[in-house]
């Protein structure tokens, strides 16, 4: 390992970091190092990115075992096409782009598989620490239960639509930044999220009208 | 503008993904449509309730553990890797044309020697089942006889051949002294599969006792 990646991974060690924001290049030597063939500092870019990447893959697969096994996937991808970053590139749109593939492939292979029950699964298992405390359970059923429903609701829409509403409206990235990731034109994905948004609007008002609290 | 207009703007309108021209008119319509003011506030409202689907807080065994499964999952890929380096294309061809080579030469090479070696056992009066002398040929024998330029054109006349060309006796081919000599006309070997319209015809220089023994058959 060289002296700056040593350097680097002490920094990390000491637990006081926080994960960069897009655009920021506090990682850029990590990314460097790892290409590289440091593959000490290419964990050290897992630590940075994993939440992210396992948030996105979730939004995007609504199941957390899927979730996983895409995040998973996509950093071994990104390790196997590390070399061909450029240093000029955003990597955090770089590796975005991976994890929608990865997720997008992932749901090909399980098309069969119904997911629409995976959130009440999901907050329900052991795993998450959201779970209310026994003096909320209402709470937490209520919250449950809407989870499911938006996980529902997603599941309304197309593989496409669902990566652009995700990417713009709840990983807050801009239209630019959206279609270059999906490899479309911004008039694409404005008409993909356009259409998501009205389909999402309609299934609210749906489940409003039936007594859902939102 | 009508409100059919606006109402296929208001879903960008809501995320700021209007150009200004389409936001000023969206807002100019907003200002005086009621309905379309409602049509507003129900997509902020649902996009709202979209955003609280929170992202699940794993906690931190199940996070340690994604990073052990994948850093394993890693350990394994570089020897892949690593070989897919090491053996570029040029070099892969280099070793198939090698093995094709040694497997042409390989081909060529093991019927003389055999065929060598059934001389010598011949010569020195070795027993050897594939030189019976009782064993005639049922195809044509082209004689290689000594004076001739034909037949194996492998071998150099031996001495006591020799001798038999300078007698005025009839010409004695070496195959009826050495039958490993006798070679056959090409065999037609025929084989049908089990699609009738396909027939696998093979045309085998052989050998007398090849001609032979397939004839048996």
């Amino acid at each position: 390992m060289t002296s700056e990646a040593a350097e680097i991974t002490l920094m990390i060690d000491s637990r006081d970091f926080r994960e960069p924001q897009p655009g920021e290049s506090s990682y850029a030597p990590l990314i460097a190092a790892a290409k590289a063939g440091d593959s000490e500092a290419f964990e050290r870019l897992i630590v940075f990115f994993h939440r992210k990447v396992l948030t996105t893959a979730w939004r995007l697969l609504g199941n957390e075992e899927d979730a996983r096994d895409a995040a998973q996937e996509a950093f071994l991808r990104a390790f196997k096409y590390l070399r061909t970053f450029k240093s000029d590139q955003d990597f955090s749109g770089w590796l975005y782009r991976i994890v929608v593939n990865a997720c997008r492939d992932l749901a090909r292979k399980d098309r069969h598989r119904e997911h629409t029950t995976s959130i009440d699964a999901l907050t329900e298992g052991s795993s998450i620490e959201s779970i209310p405390s026994e003096d909320d359970q209402e709470a937490a059923a209520i919250r449950s239960q809407n989870m499911a429903m938006i996980s529902q609701a997603l599941n309304t829409l197309s593989d496409k639509e669902r990566a652009a509403l995700v990417l713009r409206d709840l990983e807050g990235l801009s239209t630019e930044e959206v279609a270059r990731i999906l490899g479309s034109s911004q008039a694409t994905v404005r008409s993909q999220i356009s259409s998501a948004r009205t389909k999402i609007k309609l299934y609210h008002e749906r489940i409003t009208r039936r007594g859902w609290r939102s | 503008m009508n409100c059919r207009r606006v109402e296929k703007l208001i879903p960008l309108f809501v995320g700021n993904d209007l150009d200004e021209d389409d936001l000023a008119l969206v807002k100019a319509h907003a200002g005086y449509c009621a309905d379309c003011r409602i049509s507003i506030k129900q997509y902020e409202q649902s996009r709202q309730w979209l955003r609280g689907l929170e992202a699940p807080e794993l906690d931190g065994a199940v996070l340690s553990q994604f990073r052990r499964d994948i850093v394993e999952r890693l350990d394994d890929r570089p020897r892949r890797f690593t070989f897919s380096l090491h053996i570029n294309s040029l070099e892969a061809a280099f070793v198939a044309v090698l093995l094709l080579l040694t497997l042409i030469a390989g081909l060529i090479y093991f019927p003389r020697t055999r065929s060598a070696a059934q001389l010598a056992e011949q010569e020195l009066g070795l027993p050897s089942p594939s030189l019976q002398s009782d064993r005639e040929p049922e195809a044509p024998a082209v004689h290689a006889v000594i004076h001739g330029a034909h037949g194996t054109g492998r071998r150099r006349p031996h001495n006591s051949e020799r001798e038999l060309v300078s007698t005025n006796e009839p010409p004695e081919s070496i195959e009826d002294r050495m039958p490993s000599l006798r070679t056959a006309a090409p065999v037609r070997i025929e084989i049908q599969t089990a699609d009738p319209s396909i027939r696998i015809i093979w045309f085998a220089a052989g050998s007398a006792d090849l001609s032979k023994s397939i004839s048996e058959e």
